[in-house]
């Protein structure tokens, strides 16, 4: 097993790595390690702190749909998910 | 820079492997750095981003997507669901969960891309 020996550098994960942590980042479930690497990248690459910006703001966006305005199809298949695990799920 | 970065490479668990990154593909050189980096429009595009037309492209956009992402992206996103709800939901694994939720988000962030750039 061996430790981290240095404060980890923007270098240490590529952006096409950086871009691909981003869904668990915002997710808070990058280990502690993974998500300084990260960080460390994060404040130096611009081109990456811009796609984070741009992820935050297409999950804004989508946020605002109202379940209600979807389209009828899409709303049932919902509906049927959720009747689906109050169904399937044990009893507590 | 030389090479690919050390970082993660002794780690071994990157969530979302390359070929799961097909969203993003060609944006990247073959060591992993931008071949092309992101156009800026997050700042500028905010105001238009919620103009109502727009939230109908976007609604539009997330209705069109593949079953499984759409399942994801909607119980997440639309409806604000935490992760581990959602897996419970659809009986799918967090890492898979992520890695459709990663490939929706970045479907409708190009999309949102193409109208903020022209």
């Amino acid at each position: 097993m061996t430790t981290r020996n240095a404060k980890p550098d923007a270098h240490d994960i590529t952006c096409r790595q950086a871009v691909s942590l981003m869904t668990d980042y915002l997710d808070d479930a990058l280990g502690p390690d993974d998500r300084a690497l990260m960080e460390a990248h994060l404040a130096e690459c611009e081109g990456c702190a811009e796609h984070l910006r741009q992820i935050r703001i297409t999950v804004a966006v989508t946020g605002r749909i109202r379940e209600e305005d979807l389209a009828p199809a899409v709303r049932d298949d919902l509906m049927d998910l959720y009747r689906r695990w109050r169904r399937d799920r044990p009893a507590s | 820079m030389a090479g690919a970065a050390p970082g993660l490479h002794e780690r071994q668990h990157l969530p979302v492997d390359d070929s799961e990154l097909e969203e993003d593909g060609g944006r990247f050189s073959q060591d992993g750095w931008w071949a092309t980096p992101p156009v800026h429009w997050a700042d500028e595009a905010v105001d238009r981003m919620v103009a109502p037309e727009q939230a109908a492209r976007v609604r539009q956009l997330v209705e069109e997507l593949p079953h499984a992402q759409r399942q994801v992206v909607t119980l997440r996103d639309v409806e604000g669901l935490p992760s581990a709800d959602v897996c419970r939901i659809l009986g799918i694994s967090e890492g898979n969960q992520r890695v459709l939720l990663h490939r929706a988000r970045a479907r409708i962030r190009r999309h949102l891309e193409q109208e903020a750039v022209w």
